[in-house]
């Protein structure tokens, strides 16, 4: 039977009904996206451990300070990160003073805006808006974004410059004539997604590849305007901090490598995403050898270093963030095409003879017909391969009964209320994607009272307690880890403070601080555990000064 | 090359993954070698001692199986790409 057969009605209600399902399943996922995102924005602590060293950074800026410091010293803070991100919040620091839900508003905002651009990129190269809406759902629904995107971390602020940037470089590329601006354009919001985190160097180095093939001698102008631009702020920020940003942001983020992590969170990702990796890899496949390499793929490739980079201490699926963004771009555009048979192939291609007698047999209007029920079904298999939601609230818990889902997020108080297709993050440390509660919030309040309470000072392994004690924080865990793992940091005064017992209370979460400093600390306290707190499935342990 | 016009061909991409490749299995091979080097010297590297220390269960570990098969992917790549030739990369 030939396409022309067909009862035109009956296969507008054919493909039509699988687009509304699709949707449907992708607006459902976002709806989840949606409530975690208002969950998290009202919790007043921290979810993710290093929430409050994020707001310990606004907080300095907010009074002209760096934070890159000599953790040598009380108070032993420093920052790892870049400034950028910190620098955002600050009119609502300014306004509101020292709270989480604004940089948790930013992030989730920010990661709406890079879901539109992705939407818009499929719908600048192939118009279908469809195809769009779902590209944008797509990237929202995936387990990883959802997981950290209402965070007050900067990695998805990251990933959304990043999603900006190449954005504008694919638009410069498309422009034969006046693209030097934007590529500039381009090259200077790569380098704000550098100082926002660190990890965007592998988008960067990616889009000057792609400015060297299609141009070296372009590529390499603004390869060196880049750099130039690029090393003067990292000189100046190394100056304005007597070498401290070199030392806490650069030096100190060598870390310890766990291959078989690597290896964990890739299999995590290609099951979660699959139905959207493989149409990746065949538009790459179709890009490589039928027509031009565009930027989108070579920075899907090179995005894929950062997921090779997650077995870094301290690394986790975040670092996929940047290859899923991609991965929804090209995945649309391989979709579009696919629908509306927009296939380059240059009439002179070396291997037009072997084409030709497929493409013959293959008529357009058949692939647009069978296209117009695939697309749809890879986007319903990802839609469910990525379902995750609570499953004791009204709706959700009808619709986990109906998909007999059952809650297998980690929950150490209580029943387990949530589901999440990732399930435990291979060889990951956070537990996250799970509500807070009230009593969670109730569990943060007794450890303010608790520091409220102390005539000394407290440590705490999350900052936010000491924030809202109206305290100085002390310390940041993983960044004394980092720097004693590269001997950078000298114990000395820390140990001494707190083997004269200067300190009321230590609460700990994980035991993130160096071998040396959690050894002098079981030392000099012990636990109280008649005081210990559950909060979002983690058990805050109060260390108190021994009396023995 | 430096021309305002010049682009680099499926040829051109060919060439550098393949070379590419070589230098990303030189990498994973370079950790082993300088140990090497350090315990028994530089004639070390050429000698039945090498061959052994990659034999043993701590001769190629997981980071670098995974590195040399995405060389060896690479390489593939590059090599189906020579006979494009000339069509823009």
């Amino acid at each position: 039977m030939t396409p022309n057969r067909f009862n035109p009605a009956l296969r507008w209600l054919i493909t039509h009904s699988f687009i509304v399902i699709a949707l449907v399943v992708l607006l459902f996922n976002f709806s989840v996206y949606i409530i975690y995102g208002v969950n998290l924005i009202q919790f007043p602590f921290d979810y993710d451990q290093g929430e409050g060293f994020e707001l310990v950074d606004v907080i300095l800026f907010s009074q002209g300070q760096f934070p890159y410091r000599d953790t040598d010293h009380y108070p032993f803070y420093s920052s790892n990160y870049p400034p950028l991100f910190h620098i955002f919040p600050l009119p609502f620091m300014w306004m509101f003073g020292a709270q989480y839900w604004y940089g948790r508003l930013l992030s989730f905002v920010a990661v709406m805006i890079g879901a539109g651009v992705i939407g818009l990129a499929v719908h600048r190269t192939v118009p279908n808006r469809w195809i769009a809406l779902c590209a944008g759902l797509a990237f929202l629904s995936s387990n990883t974004i959802y997981h950290i995107s209402p965070l007050f971390r900067q990695h998805m602020t990251m990933v959304v410059f990043e999603i900006i940037a190449i954005s504008v470089l694919a638009w410069a590329s498309q422009h034969p004539k006046q693209t030097l601006w934007r590529y500039g354009l381009g090259l200077g919001l790569l380098i704000m997604a550098g100082y926002t985190k660190q990890l965007a160097a592998f988008s960067a180095l990616g889009a000057l590849v792609f400015l060297f093939i299609r141009n070296p001698r372009r590529g390499i102008l603004l390869g060196m305007g880049f750099a130039v631009v690029g090393l003067g702020i990292f000189a100046w920020l190394n100056w304005a901090t007597d070498g401290q940003w070199f030392q806490q942001a650069i030096a100190a983020n060598v870390n310890d490598y766990y291959a078989q992590q690597t290896v964990g969170l890739f299999r995590l990702w290609f099951r979660l995403h699959r139905f959207l990796i493989i149409p990746t890899l065949l538009y790459i496949a179709y890009e490589l050898y039928f027509t031009r390499l565009s930027v989108y793929s070579i920075w899907f490739i090179f995005s894929l270093i950062n997921g090779m980079a997650s077995g870094g201490w301290g690394a986790g699926d975040s670092y996929f963030a940047t290859s899923i963004a991609e991965m929804c771009v090209l995945s649309g555009l391989f979709f579009a095409r696919l629908l509306h048979n927009q296939w380059e192939i240059a009439p002179n291609h070396r291997w037009m003879a072997w084409i030709k007698p497929i493409t013959t047999r293959a008529t357009p209007s058949l692939v647009a017909m069978i296209a117009s029920v695939v697309v749809p079904l890879c986007y319903i298999g990802y839609g469910l391969n990525t379902l995750k939601m609570p499953t004791n609230l009204p709706v959700y818990e009808t619709v986990a009964h109906w998909l007999r889902i059952t809650p297998n997020a980690p929950a150490h108080v209580g029943e387990k209320t949530f589901y999440d297709s990732a399930g435990r993050i291979a060889g990951g440390y956070a537990d996250i994607g799970h509500f807070t509660t009230p009593a969670d919030v109730e569990a943060g309040w007794r450890l303010v009272e608790l520091i409220q309470a102390s005539d000394k000072p407290v440590i705490t392994e999350d900052a936010g307690f000491n924030i809202v004690a109206g305290r100085e924080v002390i310390t940041n865990p993983t960044q004394l880890r980092n720097l004693a793992h590269n001997d950078l940091f000298d114990d000395t005064e820390l140990i001494q403070m707190i083997e004269q017992q200067e300190f009321g209370a230590i609460i700990f979460r994980a035991q993130f601080y160096p071998p040396s400093v959690l050894q002098a600390i079981h030392e000099a306290y012990e636990p109280n555990e008649s005081e210990s707190v559950m909060m979002n499935g983690f058990k805050y342990i109060i260390m108190r000064p021994r009396t023995d | 090359m430096l021309s305002k016009d010049f682009t680099l061909t499926k040829r051109h991409l060919g060439w550098l993954l393949i070379i590419g490749a070589g230098l990303g299995c030189l990498m994973a091979f370079s950790v082993d070698l300088l140990t090497i080097y350090r315990q028994v010297g530089f004639s070390g590297i050429f000698s039945p001692y090498t061959l052994e220390h990659f034999r043993s269960p701590m001769g190629i570990g997981l980071a670098q199986r995974v590195l040399l098969q995405a060389c060896a992917g690479a390489c593939l790549l590059g090599l189906t790409l020579l006979p494009l030739g000339n069509q823009p990369a």
